[in-house]
């Protein structure tokens, strides 16, 4: 898949990331075999606060390319492919693990296909569900709501823990965030340096999302000295940054990318760069530093003023060592399409090439791979370091 | 400048006067025409600000403070009207914005961009002062940017609690129905909207003209709730539905004015007299249809064609029936409360899984609807659809874009209702008719 020094990467602790990646339920079979209670998240959720009640968070994703029959016949074809297998997993039981799953506003309408199918008798294999409705515009008039919508999530998970989260339990918590946070800025730096690609990248990240906190700052941190232990390779490949209307919660995207010949070194997700994202804040206690964090420091489509939505993008794919970006928007999209042409002509003025992909990744995959290997064969070549 | 595309518009033009059978339905044309004038020269000549907003949006907070304003799917209705949204929407898809985004509302913002087309709808829009728009909804943020207008977005919270008969409680137990929290987020980003208007308007609110309009848009809302109540009612239609939605949307965007108003209760009026006078559509009446979800506004006498044929008519759309179910709030004291009420949900209710096919199937039996059109671009018309069905009332599927002409094609459309009705309302109807003998 990737070429130069990252084939020869040899770590075993990258190895169970990845395993822990691709077989994101592992922790909660573990867990549930513990007796401790398990929480899905959908959407951006703050970890810390599942970790302070003592709970196994898991991040829920929909399964690729699953046949959908019951969703279909429910939900319209505007919504996404994402939404309909999402539904449908909850509704074949795959998430009846859970003693709680947590829906953001990003899922509002899934929630409400499941409120329904609940009152309707569908509901048989359904976890029990929360709405976690953290609005992210970042304004004085939703500030009120936003710190309500907090408490009721931190009510939900005492009661799902059956314990009340300490400013003490949080503080460890965050702290632990925050340490993870610093591993994932050193996974950065060494992406840039060339040392570990796209999709491993990634996966790297992402494993923190369904693995405990201190198993997972563990892990990292193995691999990211492994990774600081390789000497910079001499390799001459385009660096690419991702910004995509949909979750990067797979690395088909990356491997599709990579297998042309690119490697990927930053993606505007939650799922990867955007992880690490640091937020710096002068509260004094735990919960409002959580808060804080959680609302002013949110990632995503529904960030306003758009300032703060395009401000990493903008920091980051101009950086000198990003040789083009590439914009991935599937037919599923009805958002991030009204941000595209701002975005792009940007790139322009800057004199930054750019790709729009628009085919689905798996669904147009032969399309969107010969679009993606005719557009890094194009890009100029970077000198060897 | 003209050509074969003003020809047929001139034709379509012809055709839909011809058409036109309710008095209110000229009235409301000339008023339209003489207001928008009056808002361009004063706005172009006198440098009056003015302010573009959403459908989802208090107008009532602009027309308290003497703002003159546009709502964004007026004006793009009027666009889809003229036939224009096709050179619009291609338009757009120039500027990198993709075809999967709803051209619902945007096409207000391609007319903005496309400063030096010719021929813009009553001659094109001013550049506003001020924009406000579900946050959600990007065109109208691009609108600000572009014009260099100030910007004023909504977030509307999640319904957790939803109630399927919604429109039981939403005259008067509103603040049961959208609960406290949810009223209270929306009242205070609507005080950011009066802080940010009152800047443009250069005076402070008086909340006492402010509860005035409120009070004088329910007894609008009334009015139309009198209407849709005899349409339902009647042993026919009175009325068609194209002339229908346009009187209550054209009205809508004008809601709180005396004219608004006065206009309400002439338009109650003659459909009550025409009711009475046994006025119908159609006097071979045989088949009840409705809308579910948009309506057809690229193009509004295209089902007309129907009544000739099989005594189709329709009698029913969201947008009469929102008008008394969504917009009434009655009681309260708080004229910004009651506001921020109707828009913790608007709009969605009506596809909320759930509540869209609560309220559908109940719109449908008060109506006698025999088949139910489904226009394709919102969630949860499937499951309205689902509700619907299994009540035995057959509904079409039908793949148009609400405004944006450029895949229309007459013949398919014409076959896929003829089709319907043949093979899906008929037998349904001769089924429910066989069952009540």
């Amino acid at each position: 898949m990737a070429t130069g020094v990252i084939d020869r990467l040899t770590s075993a602790a990258l190895e169970e990331l990845q395993a822990r990646y691709r077989d994101r339920w592992r922790g909660v079979v573990e867990a549930k075999a513990e007796g401790r209670p398990v929480v899905g998240f959908l959407g951006d959720v703050p970890r810390a606060l599942a970790e302070a009640a003592g709970l196994f968070a898991v991040q829920v994703t929909a399964p690729v390319l699953a046949a959908t029959p019951d969703a279909d016949l429910y939900m319209d074809d505007i919504l996404s492919p994402e939404t309909h297998a999402l539904f449908q997993a909850v509704h074949d039981g795959a998430f009846s693990g859970l003693d709680l799953l947590v829906l953001t506003r990003a899922y509002d309408k899934l929630f409400y296909y499941l409120k329904e199918g609940l009152r309707i008798g569908l509901g048989a294999a359904f976890p029990p569900l929360h709405m976690f409705d953290l609005m992210q515009s970042r304004r004085p008039a939703v500030e009120t709501y936003n710190r309500r919508q907090l408490d009721q999530l931190i009510d939900q998970l005492q009661r799902i823990g059956g314990r009340s989260i300490s400013d003490a339990a949080l503080a460890d918590a965050l702290q632990r965030q925050a340490a993870v946070q610093d591993l994932q800025r050193r996974l950065m730096v060494q992406r840039r340096r060339g040392v570990v690609s796209g999709v491993e990248a990634l996966e790297a990240i992402g494993a923190g999302r369904s693995l405990d906190a201190r198993d997972y700052a563990h892990l990292l941190a193995a691999f990211v000295d492994d990774l600081e232990r390789e000497p910079t390779p001499a390799g001459a490949q385009a660096r690419l940054l991702v910004a995509s209307a949909e979750p990067l919660d797979s690395p088909r995207l990356h491997a599709l990318l990579e297998s042309a010949g690119a490697q990927v070194v930053a993606e505007d997700d939650v799922w990867g760069s955007r992880a690490a994202d640091e937020f710096v804040t002068d509260a004094l206690s735990p919960k409002e530093a959580l808060f804080q964090a959680a609302w002013r420091g949110a990632v995503g489509a529904g960030v306003y003023p758009p300032e703060a939505r395009h401000a990493w993008f903008d920091r980051e794919a101009l950086a000198d060592d990003v040789d083009a970006v590439i914009f991935y928007v599937p037919p599923s999209d009805r958002m991030f399409g009204w941000d595209y042409p701002q975005l792009k002509d940007r790139l322009d003025r800057a004199g930054k090439l750019s790709l729009l992909i628009r085919g689905d990744v798996e669904r147009d995959k032969t399309a969107v791979t010969a679009q993606a290997r005719t557009f890094v064969a194009s890009l100029p070549k970077r000198a060897a370091s | 400048m003209s050509g074969p595309d003003d020809a047929r518009g001139q034709t379509s033009r012809e055709q839909h006067a011809a058409r036109t059978q309710l008095a209110v339905s000229h009235s409301l044309r000339t008023y339209q025409k003489d207001w928008f004038a009056k808002l361009r020269a004063e706005v172009f000549d006198q440098g009056r600000p003015f302010c573009i907003g959403g459908a989802l949006v208090p107008h009532e907070i602009w027309e308290a403070l003497d703002l003159p304003f546009i709502t964004d799917v007026w004006y793009s209705g009027l666009v889809a009207a003229r036939r224009q949204s096709a050179h619009y929407s291609k338009m757009l898809g120039e500027r990198g914005f993709h075809d999967g985004l709803s051209r619902y509302s945007a096409l207000t913002l391609a007319v903005l961009l496309d400063e030096d087309h010719p021929d813009k709808p009553w001659g094109g829009l001013p550049n506003p002062s001020l924009v406000c728009t579900n946050v959600a909804d990007r065109a109208g943020r691009l609108i600000a940017d572009h014009t260099g207008a100030a910007y004023v977005p909504l977030e509307m919270p999640v319904l957790q609690r939803p109630h399927p008969e919604w429109w039981r409680m939403s005259r008067w137990r509103w603040e049961d129905l959208d609960g406290a929290e949810r009223i209270d987020v929306m009242l205070e980003q609507f005080k950011d909207l009066v802080a940010a208007s009152e800047k443009v308007a250069g005076k402070r609110l008086d909340i006492d003209r402010l509860r005035e309009l409120v009070d004088r848009v329910n007894r609008q809302e009334a009015y139309f709730d009198e209407v849709r109540d005899i349409i339902a009612t009647s042993p026919n239609l009175p009325a068609r539905l194209g002339e229908v939605m346009s009187q209550v949307m054209g009205i809508q965007w004008h809601r709180g004015t005396d004219w608004a108003l006065d206009q309400a209760r002439l338009f109650r009026d003659e459909i009550r007299h025409r009711a009475d006078h046994q006025m119908w559509c159609c006097p071979n009446e045989q088949f009840r249809l409705m809308y579910v979800g948009q309506g057809l506004w690229q193009n509004l006498d295209f089902f007309t064609e129907f009544e000739e044929r099989y005594g189709a008519v329709f009698v029913r759309s969201n947008y009469l029936s929102i008008a008394s179910d969504g917009y009434l709030r009655l009681g309260g004291r708080d004229p910004l409360r009651a506001l921020a009420s109707r828009y913790t949900t608007m709009s969605e209710q009506m596809h909320i899984p759930g509540l869209g096919g609560a309220w559908a199937l109940h719109e449908a039996q008060r109506h006698r609807v025999d088949g139910g059109l489904s226009i394709e671009g919102w969630w949860g018309n499937r499951m309205i659809n689902v509700a619907l069905e299994e009540a035995d009332i057959p509904v079409l599927n039908f793949a148009a874009d609400a405004v944006d002409a450029t895949n229309w094609d007459d013949a398919k459309m014409r076959a896929t209702v003829a089709e319907f009705i043949e093979q899906r309302v008929a037998p349904a109807k001769a089924k429910r008719e066989a069952a009540r003998v």
